[in-house]
């Protein structure tokens, strides 16, 4: 019994030994990967939404395999941020459109992991409600629908209800777009903040109005809705294939600016594939007037959402977006484009 | 027959003999069966620290692995946090008091879902154990419902009954009714045949047999089985939580989960795990230990426990 005991007394010596040793972490820095020339895989990440229109026209229109050539693009399909960001996070996904909320998101629980390359939709965003609901105030005590918990309508709308202090007052959930679709037909739900197209659809579908505009809150209504991320490892060793894929968003955007009629079939084709059926010409007519297609992730604007979500109560620090960004592949396809480089704000430095 | 007369004069002459040793042989048997009880301070103490200090101990253990693999920078931040990352998550949740929102949800539906499991199954287990064509009928779905994960019933508990209170119930009575009605039915089968033949002789009617001997004979297999149906009910609370998740239901454990995966918050997500845990595992020992306990010192079979 002694023995036993001396044992594991000094095991847990031991063992409280290492603990002590072990407070501080090694350097965890992955030290400089190397540019490994052009990848064998691109994993891209997109939504069925209308705000990644740039996504779906490329994919449809194969304008990112014309410029990623050897390269094998596997498009993954997301239906919301935060879920996008856990296979980003886990090293499942080299690439991605993904809102501004989780891509804020992945920086501050990640930080490096990934690398903000390049913007793709700004608008397309509006809270809806039914149609005897005037004010925001009419929506105390009823309930508010978002995508997801953390997504970048989820953020807009409980940063709106700190300011005018109906946090509590109105009741957010979270629900899949269908569901709310659904919901709100039935009356279960009297509002959502939806993307394109499904605020269209609540609309057009199920007689809601506009009670807001997300564009009414920025200035200059331009505020980057969905961004092109891409992981940090990847984009230092494969510098050129990240480049490529910005060349053909950019491909994508200009085809929907020269051929819109072209750019809505574009969109609606790959929105049956993914979901099975695709919208009426109504709805993609109206989600398209919401949304500009540009590359520029308006990066000014990132700082005060990074605040957002703070206010929000989504996070407790603000997330320091200080070389979050990269623009290098970007500005460079721009600049071959004979186009003017975009605003870094600063995000690209340490 | 003049072989059966010869068997029952040995019969006499060995109850005669019982006769005559009579109660001290008894006593003796007795204090042969009866395990010995540890005695003294110092053994109880030391049966007390081997009980109390061997876990921490291995607790401590995990924990410094944890701490060292982390200290390794072994894998990123976001996939592994600290210890004490963890810890303030556990504390800041206390410390706002959401801690008791998220335990209160979580706990008083396994409650709930538990008593009514109880309420359903005890009466099934009674019937499968005594009622051969029940048995045959249902008896192998009953056994085979028991393997099937009840995780598996959520889809179709959310398409009956929609993202509400019924779903999760639903999900929680299949997965803790089989266990229930199982451990009823193990206790009742592996009832020694002497005891109601015992009961039978001392003139019990079927009333008395099922209340004398049936219930107290059975009782450790049901409360095996109890146990069992806990864990499985509290399990699939936690599935069911976890997938079929919406603010209405209000934010249990499960719920609480999901969030730390939506917001890829590493150290919510092992906070979350750590409480599950805990009320599992509290649950097991302010409850089923000291019942077990009871139960089987009853029976003389403290050693065991």
């Amino acid at each position: 019994m002694i023995t036993r005991r001396r044992a594991l007394a000094a095991l847990t010596a031991l063992a409280t030994a290492a603990a002590v040793a072990a407070c501080s972490r090694a350097d965890s820095s992955t030290g400089d990967a190397q540019d490994k020339g052009p990848a064998a895989e691109l994993r891209l990440g997109y939504f069925p939404n209308v705000t990644h229109a740039s996504a779906l026209i490329g994919l449809e229109k194969g304008l990112f395999a014309k410029h990623l050539g050897n390269t094998k693009l596997v498009p993954t399909k997301f239906n919301d941020g935060p879920t996008e960001v856990t296979a980003f996070l886990g090293g499942s996904l080299d690439a991605g459109f993904i809102g501004s909320g989780p891509a804020i998101n992945a920086e501050a629980r990640g930080a490096g992991v990934v690398k903000l390359v390049a913007g793709a939709t700004s608008g397309g965003a509006q809270l809806v409600v039914r149609p005897d609901v005037t004010k925001l105030e009419d929506l105390i005590g009823k309930t508010v629908v978002t995508p997801q918990l953390g997504n970048t309508q989820d953020v807009a709308l409980k940063k709106l209800l700190a300011e005018k202090d109906l946090t509590g007052k109105v009741q957010v959930t979270n629900r899949e777009n269908a569901q709310t679709l659904d919901a709100f037909h039935k009356g279960e739900i009297q509002a959502a903040w939806l993307p394109e197209p499904w605020s269209t659809r609540l609309i057009l579908e199920a007689g809601a109005k506009v009670l807001l505009d997300e564009k009414e809150l920025w200035p200059g209504g331009r505020f980057p809705t969905t961004v092109l991320l891409v992981r940090t490892e990847y984009l230092k060793e494969h510098p050129e294939t990240v480049r490529k894929l910005v060349q053909g968003l950019l491909d994508a955007n200009e085809y929907a600016r020269t051929d819109t009629a072209g750019a809505k079939t574009a969109v609606n084709k790959q929105l049956e594939t993914l979901t099975g059926k695709g919208l009426s010409q109504a709805t993609i007519d109206r989600a398209f007037t919401t949304i500009e297609l540009t590359a520029d992730p308006i990066a000014a604007q990132f700082p005060q959402l990074a605040k957002d979500a703070v206010r929000a109560g989504l996070t407790t620090k603000e997330t320091q977006l200080a070389g979050f960004a990269d623009f290098t592949a970007l500005n460079a396809v721009l600049q071959g484009n004979g186009r003017p480089p975009v605003d870094t704000a600063g995000l690209d430095k340490k | 027959m003049p072989r059966h007369d010869s068997d029952v004069s040995t019969v006499d002459t060995a109850s005669t003999v019982d006769a005559v040793n009579s109660d001290a042989a008894v006593e003796g048997l007795d204090r042969l069966d009866t395990p010995v009880a540890p005695s003294g301070r110092g053994l109880r103490r030391r049966r007390l620290a081997r009980s109390v200090l061997a876990p921490i101990g291995a607790i401590v253990l995990i924990i410094a692995i944890w701490q060292s693999l982390w200290a390794a920078a072994f894998w990123p931040e976001y996939q592994l946090p600290a210890p004490l990352d963890v810890w303030r998550q556990i504390l800041e949740v206390t410390e706002s008091g959401e801690v008791w929102t998220l335990l209160w949800t979580s706990v008083h539906r396994a409650v709930i879902g538990f008593a009514i499991a109880l309420v359903v199954a005890t009466p099934l287990g009674l019937l499968l154990a005594k009622v051969p064509l029940v048995r045959a009928a249902i008896g192998p779905l009953i056994s085979g419902l028991q393997s099937l994960p009840s995780v598996a019933w959520v889809p179709a508990a959310v398409l009956w009954f929609g993202l509400t209170d019924a779903a999760i119930y639903t999900v929680v009575l299949l997965g803790a009714v089989p266990s229930i009605a199982n451990g009823l039915v193990a206790g009742i089968d592996h009832i020694p045949p002497i005891l109601p033949r015992v009961g039978k002789v001392l003139g019990a009617n079927k009333l008395q047999a099922a209340r004398h001997i049936l219930l107290p004979a059975a009782l450790p297999g049901y409360l095996a089985g109890l146990k069992q149906g806990w864990a499985f009910s509290w399990r699939s609370l936690m599935a069911a939580e976890l997938i079929a998740t919406s603010p209405q239901l209000g934010v249990g454990l499960g719920q609480y989960l999901d969030n730390g995966k939506n917001l890829s918050d590493m150290s919510m997500v092992m906070a979350g795990i750590g409480l599950i845990f805990l009320v599992g595992v509290g649950i097991e020992l302010a409850v089923f230990r000291p019942l077990e306990r009871a139960v089987l010192r009853a029976r003389g079979l403290s050693g065991a426990v």
